[in-house]
């Protein structure tokens, strides 16, 4: 090993740089208790989307759109038109006129061409199996149209026959068999066309249009003109040079070695989890509270250990480690220097050694900066320690892989001697491949002869090569990506602007309900409102603008209930009502006494002395429920809670967090001061836009997801409340908004509420799809009836939505009944067997914010988040400026989230949930020892269409502008393209769509009839897939309790 | 031959018949949906209970005495006849059952869980395989028919930890488990051949009914061998946390339910045999304490739920081969099935190990490893990290089994080969 003394001063500072520079790279992951979703692209998102994904993709080797087949098959499907792919090849290649001659289709046809029949460059070995497999060379592609077919052939028939009259035998020939010497031609004719290569044969041949003289003509022509192409500007699909250094491993590969992370994987990954572990083991990692680094080298070293063969030098190199107290930092440069790496190759080496397992060191690099779990022996996690034991790991498995390939002297010579074995494959260069097969398949798809391409000007002929490579597969599923996303964009526009034009008229309100803006709720709120016209709801996120720390009854200690990027600070606990103190307290000691027993019995059962006799008898007993959960999950699941309600019954509770003045010295305080209660319920009123007119019950409902077996619960519940439950806030906000001391606050800023109206919180299970009311006891008695009222309203409104999202599952009928619907979703939120709850926000496509006339009555099929914003309040754009900070971060996040996940769920997303296995409870794996698994698993993401939001927003482009330029993080995301904008004028209706390019560009809808239809349900009965939008017609009776809907 | 007598051999037959027919139909071009699927399934699975209820109604009319099931022949040729016979008795009876019951279970969870999954037929034609294996190895009155459902099992074992085959790492570890199995059952092969030699017979009614005779030790310890490759016991278990690559439910259902206890059967079924042999019986207790040790050390540090789950099945298991050791073949056996019932379920539950966690550390304000943890520190640091470290590397047994038996192995196959080259080359090649 080199001396670690000798970098110099100056240049051992670089590891830290380095270390933070790759650490953006990996999964920003929390554990998954506090899954909140993310762009997974979070590091690229100061550059424009494809650009980013073009960025990523080199960096990790994922995919970054659908594949092409996806996308043929949508086009197939009509799911992308025609006029898709137009608009969106106009976008990519621009308008102006490119040098092709007028005998060629334009440059706008002729991509579109190479889009829909997937015209690409083939690999050498793909051109000769598609000539010697599929007589590519006399006969047309699959696909080609009857009329390009024709005119190839005639075409071509006529200019042979004169080529065959006016040229001499050997030259007429080589138009159909390519250049070559009188042999080759002859031989090559005869095994294309089976005719002897004379006057006579050729003249046969040419005695009618025939298809196989003409394409094999074509060939030759496109071979012909390819390699005219001036050299400078064939530049190869691929860029030449390697974006990165081939660095000991690759080396190792490229000369087909084993991989040493084969070896390193399955002891890293085991000591990894055992040291992260956040309270799954029961005996945790000595010494992990001294790092990993250290942990690694004094449990390893301990006692006389029996290794492989490749790690017998382990136990001395720690234990001169522990004798010289060598540091993580040192060790990785010594490691550096022993593999030899340059220094200007370091970074890419560190990204590569920690991109090996981006999951493990994403986990490490996240827990670096955030508290540990309850515990009693915390682990101390940083990224530094786990690059040096990977290393330590990597550089003895590559003496060994290198042993076997027969290098056995140091290491950093071993890429020396990799470069002289031979590679397993050759690198990749510029040929026919590339050049002249694409424009042979796209000029039998145009309907181009060989005539007219070896008319082609070399000037012309550059042209053509230059727009083909141009559209190589990435460019490609760009453009096809643009045409999917349009096709909605259209879809949604259209439906908005009808809407926009008739907007719902306004009717006085008798129940007014704030739901999440999450996408899910979309459909119970047009469920709820088409029960009548004066049910009116809107959309603030879910956690009421109120950031608290919560602890419930049940919980151990606080935690945040609001969005991830802010900070409580007031802290609110759940209290028992006094004369409810024993229920509470038999609750608690009930819960402590059998969650004891649970343990006891779960310790035994492993236990080598109580094990038997304790398995024994509990197996017997778990036979019932097994087969009860199995066989009968709803009976199951209902009896479980009935039982659950007897043995631990509910006390009667309030919210507490009364305050008599603002403490501005603490960092958390208890409750909220009277002013600032005032504050948080005005801000969101004024946001909605509800500032006068209040009905007599006002219901905020935060949400909430039951599942069962579903390690990825989290990522179900409120994204804006943390991953939990947004109900605590719901029902905070209605107490605070009740408090008469509040409400003369309020009056004092002009909010008006008149003491007949009443508050309510509530929760929704988007799972089970219940709503669950808090505080009912309170509301006073001149209300009783309209709370009933509501309570059978809202029960009407679920089963309908439950309906509704029945039509996505395959394992529910078409035709289900709206009761029947309720049954199965609340059987599938206790179902062990069941890997999807609920869609989660599959789908999710597009956020309007705006009032609820612009959206009311319009069916978007849950996939839009729907923010409540008033545009005639708010000429200067403050109000929306405050909201889409709220609102922009969280809906592209989750919807970036989703849409990376369902582009490639095995590199971006977590794969098929089957073989999950939850790991230290931070995080899933497959089996045993793989990678952990980040991001989406694709449960949850199959039925996904990948696009970018959708941000429409009600508010002139004057505001938008102002407001992108205040609000920097705004800015980014919509002119980096990660959200697409889209105003829509308050007053005219006229719809514009924001270009970073050229602002915001006027949109007019293509065809502007939109379906209509009574309900909701007479659309979407019997479908399964995705549907467009509708307009509810609004002339329907209201709901009434004996006969429903007519 | 009664009726009774061909229900009962159905047992097995109808799994292998569904499995059988939705072979032959994929094969013929048929593209089933999932729906047709589970319901061919459910209907063989519930025909092989039925089965598996008239031999139990036989064996209760045998006031529970075993009751020899002889259905015809396999395989006659001359003077040796392979017959077709069953044996139900106190053993087999209630493992039979348990089986039938669980793999009932595991087609009505599989039908939700695999949903969608592009391995969805071959899943099931799989399960349905294995049931067939495991009531034929359960019920098999024979060691050739046990045998036969022993390898079946391992096979359909194999295939489903490589479920998923387009990823390395699960086909990787299938290997391994095929590797293992392989060796261990030339184990069965010979305990088998030994048995015949010294009984003139196979059929265990007949053997364990007899005197001893001189081979019984060979035959025990071959059949251990067997039994320890499938029920990964000490220090042949390396295979098994690289099992759970497969999907949860076939996890639960191999690992936690059926195919793990499958040695346990095996050792009881030849209780007799060794019965006399304080040596042989020391060995199996021997080889199920350490077992037993290494497993629940193994399950304590296991950070992932279903390593520690395979791990403290794994240590019950090893308690069984003490409790066959001690002579007590019926105690294994209803331990057996409780124990398999219970970690079968427990494995269908591991993605809810977050859920509970959190529930418990909410009832408690604390982990359920602080405690337990707690207990170690008694042990000096050094010690402490000495255990830890045997137990996170599995007690070493796979670096010892490459160094003394395949490494070995691998150098004499290598020098016989170069033998064979120096000896033969020269002639092939002109």
């Amino acid at each position: 090993m080199n001396d670690p003394e000798l970098p110099s001063r100056a240049e051992s500072g670089w590891l830290g740089p380095a270390l933070a520079s790759v650490g953006h790279l990996l999964p920003a992951q929390a554990p998954l208790e506090v899954f909140v979703h993310h762009n997974t692209l979070h590091a690229f998102e100061h550059l424009p989307f494809h650009e980013a994904v073009q960025r990523a993709s080199e960096a990790t080797g994922a995919r970054g759109y659908l594949e092409e087949r996806q996308y043929l098959a949508a086009f197939a499907g009509g799911r992308i038109t025609d006029d898709d792919i137009i608009a969106a090849i106009r976008a990519e290649l621009g308008v102006t006129p490119s040098a092709l001659p007028n005998s060629l289709p334009t440059a706008h046809d002729l991509a579109r061409l190479v889009l829909v029949h997937g015209v690409h460059a083939e690999t050498p070995a793909g051109v000769l199996w598609q000539l010697d497999e599929h007589g590519a060379a006399t006969s047309f592609v699959a696909g080609v149209a009857p009329t390009s077919k024709a005119r190839v052939v005639d075409e071509t028939w006529q200019w042979l026959r004169a080529a065959a009259d006016a040229r001499p035998l050997e030259e007429a020939l080589a138009l159909v068999t390519g250049p070559g010497d009188a042999r080759t031609i002859a031989t090559t004719f005869e095994e294309r066309f089976g005719r002897p290569a004379t006057d006579a044969g050729l003249r046969a041949l040419l005695a009618a249009p025939r298809e196989s003289i003409a394409v094999a003509a074509l060939w030759e022509a496109s071979r012909g003109v390819s390699a005219l192409a001036p050299r400078s500007r064939r530049a190869p699909a691929a860029p030449a040079a390697p974006p990165c250094p081939i660095l000991p491993r690759d080396a190792v590969l490229r000369v087909g070695g084993d991989d040493p992370d084969d070896l390193v994987h399955p002891i890293l990954v085991g000591l990894a989890g055992a040291f992260l572990d956040r309270g799954q083991s029961q005996w945790s990692m000595p010494d992990r509270e001294h790092g990993f680094f250290v942990a690694f080298r004094r449990v390893l070293a301990a006692g006389h250990a029996l290794r492989p063969a490749w790690l017998r030098d382990l136990g001395d190199q720690l234990r001169l480690w522990e004798a010289s107290g060598e540091t993580a930092e040192s060790a990785i440069k010594s490691f550096c220097d022993e593999l030899g790496i340059e220094p200007h190759e370091r970074e890419s080496f560190l990204r590569s050694t920690v991109l090996r397992l981006p999951g493990w060191a994403g986990m490490f690099h996240r827990l670096e900066s955030s508290a540990p779990a309850a515990g009693r022996s915390a682990p101390s996690v940083s990224l530094v320690d786990f690059v040096a034991v990977r290393l330590c790991l990597d550089v003895l498995a590559l003496t060994e892989v290198a042993s076997r390939l027969g290098h056995h002297g140091e290491l950093n010579e071993l890429r020396a001697f990799a470069a002289e074995l031979p590679p397993v494959a050759a690198a990749l260069r510029s040929g026919e491949h590339d050049r002249a097969w694409p424009l042979f398949v796209v000029a039998q798809h145009a309907g181009v002869a060989a005539p007219s391409l070896l008319a082609l000007s070399p000037a012309e002929i550059d042209a053509l090569v230059e727009l083909l490579h141009a559209l190589d597969g990435p460019t490609r599923m760009r453009i096809w990506h643009e045409a999917y996303e349009r096709h909605y964009r259209e879809q949604l526009l259209t439906g908005l602007a009808a809407r926009a034009k008739s907007p719902a008229p306004p009717a006085s309100p008798r129940f007014q309900v704030f739901f999440c803006i999450d996408d899910r709720e979309e459909s119970l709120r047009r469920h709820f409102e088409e029960l009548a016209p004066e049910h009116v709801t809107y959309g603030v996120p879910g956690f009421f603008n109120l950031a608290i720390a919560y602890q419930g009854i049940d919980d151990p200690s606080t935690f945040p209930l609001c969005p991830v990027v802010l900070t409580p600070q007031h802290k609110v606990a759940e209290e028992v009502l006094s004369e409810h103190a024993p229920v509470a307290a038999a609750r608690r000691r009930r819960l402590q006494s059998l969650t004891n027993v649970s343990i006891k019995i779960e310790r035994a059962q492993n236990s080598v002395v109580w094990g038997a006799i304790v398995t024994a008898v509990v197996g017997f007993i778990a036979t019932l429920p097994l087969l009860a959960v199995v066989f009968a999950p709803w009976v199951a699941g209902r009896v479980r809670k009935k039982v659950a309600s007897l043995v631990l019954p509910a006390p009667r509770t309030r919210l507490s967090g009364a305050r008599a003045t603002v403490d501005e010295t603490a960092t958390i305080t208890v409750g909220f001061a009277v002013e600032e209660k005032a504050e948080r319920v005005a801000t969101l009123l004024e946001n909605a836009g509800l500032t006068s007119g209040f009905a007599s019950l006002v219901v905020l409902l935060g949400h909430d997801a039951s599942s069962a077996n579903n390690p990825h619960f989290a990522a179900y519940s409120c994204g804006a409340c943390g991953g939990r439950s947004g109900g605590p806030n719901a029902r905070l906000f209605a107490h605070m908004a009740n408090k008469p001391e509040v409400r003369a606050a309020l009056r004092a800023r002009g909010i008006d509420i008149p003491d007949t109206t009443w508050f309510l919180g509530g929760e929704h299970d988007t799972c089970a799809d219940t709503v669950r009311l808090f505080d009912t006891d309170e509301v006073p008695v001149r209300l009783a009836a309209e709370l009933e009222r509501l309570q059978t309203l809202l029960d009407r409104a679920l089963a309908d939505n439950s309906q509704e999202r029945c039509r996505k599952f395959a394992s529910a009928s078409a035709t289900i009944a709206p009761e029947a619907a309720r049954r199965h979703v609340e059987a599938r939120s206790f179902d062990l067997s069941q890997a999807r709850p609920e869609l989660g926000h599959a789908t999710n496509a597009a956020c309007v914010v705006g009032r609820r006339a612009l959206s009311r009555d319009l069916f978007l099929d849950r996939r839009a988040f729907l923010v409540s914003y008033d545009p005639t309040s708010d000429p200067e754009g403050r109000i929306l400026e405050r909201i889409l900070l709220a609102v922009g971060p969280v809906c592209s996040g989750i919807n970036l989230e989703y849409l990376f996940s369902a582009v490639d769920d095995e590199r971006w997303g977590a794969g098929t949930k089957l073989p999950h296995n939850v790991t230290g409870l931070f995080g899933v794996m497959n089996g045993a020892s793989s990678d952990l698994r980040t991001g989406l698993p694709r449960q949850m993401v199959e039925v996904h269409e990948p696009i970018r939001l959708q941000l429409v927003v009600e508010a002139t482009p004057a505001v938008l502008e102002a407001v992108l330029d205040r609000a920097p993080t705004i800015g980014e995301l919509c002119r980096n393209q990660w959200v697409h904008l889209i105003a829509i004028d308050p007053d005219t209706g006229a719809v514009t769509i924001f270009s970073p390019r050229s602002g915001f560009e006027p949109w007019s809808p293509r065809h502007s009839r939109v379906a209509e239809v009574a309900r909701s349900a007479d659309w979407y009965r019997g479908h399964h897939g995705l549907l467009a939008p509708a307009l509810v017609a609004r002339d329907i009776a209201p709901f009434e309790e004996s006969g429903g809907v007519v | 031959m009664e009726w009774s007598d061909v229900a009962i051999a159905m047992a097995p037959g109808w799994p292998a018949l569904g499995a059988l027919a939705i072979a032959a139909l994929v094969g013929l071009g048929w593209r089933p949906s999932e729906r047709a699927i589970v319901r061919l399934a459910t209907a063989v699975l519930m025909l092989s209970l039925l089965s598996v209820g008239v031999g139990l109604l036989r064996w209760a009319g045998a006031l529970f005495g075993p009751v020899d099931v002889r259905v015809g022949h396999w395989y006659r040729a001359g003077e040796s006849s392979y017959e077709l016979r069953f044996l139900i008795d106190r053993l087999s009876a209630p493992v039979s059952v348990t089986a039938a019951i669980l793999l009932l279970a595991t087609c009505r969870f599989s039908a939700n869980y695999l949903h969608r999954e592009p391995g969805f037929v071959r899943f099931f034609s799989l399960m349905l395989v294995f049931a067939s294996g495991i009531q034929l190895l359960v019920l098999g009155g024979s060691v050739e028919l046990l045998f036969a459902g022993w390898e079946v099992v391992g096979m359909t074992s194999v295939l489903l930890v490589a479920f998923f085959h387009d990823r390395r790492g699960p086909v990787r570890a299938a290997i391994r488990v095929l590797v293992t199995y392989r060796l261990c059952d030339v184990g069965l092969l010979l305990g088998a051949l030994w048995l015949h030699q010294a009984y003139h017979s196979t059929s265990f009614v007949r053997v364990l009914a007899a005197p001893a005779a001189g081979g019984a030790g060979l035959v025990t310890l071959g059949v251990l061998i067997a039994a320890m490759g499938k029920s990964a016991q000490f220090p042949v278990g390396g295979w098994l946390p690289r099992a759970m690559e497969g999907p949860t439910a076939s996890s639960a259902i191999f690992y936690g339910g059926l195919s793990v206890h499958a040695g346990v059967y095996l050792m009881a079924r030849i209780e007799p045999l060794y019965a006399d042999s304080p040596g042989l019986r020391l060995l199996i207790v021997a080889i199920g304490s350490l077992t037993a040790i290494a497993g629940t050390l193994s399950a304590q540090v296991s950070p992932d739920a279903k390593s520690a789950l395979a791990y403290a099945t794994i240590t019950q298991v090893g308690i069984m081969f003490v409790e066959c050791g001690l002579g007590f073949p019926t105690l294994a056996v209803v331990h057996l099935v409780a124990h398999a019932t219970l970690r079968y379920y427990q494995f269908l539950l591991t993605p809810s190990v977050l859920q509970s966690a959190l529930r418990r550390r909410a009832a408690l304000g604390a982990t359920s490893a602080d405690e337990r943890a707690a207990q170690w520190e008694l042990l000096g640091l050094p010690l402490r990290r000495y255990l830890y470290r045997l137990a996170i590397e599995r007690f070493e047994v796979e670096a010892a089994l490459e160094r003394w038996i395949a490494r070995p192995a691998l150098f004499l196959s290598q020098r016989l080969d170069a033998l064979e080259r120096s000896l033969f080359e020269g002639k092939r090649r002109p």
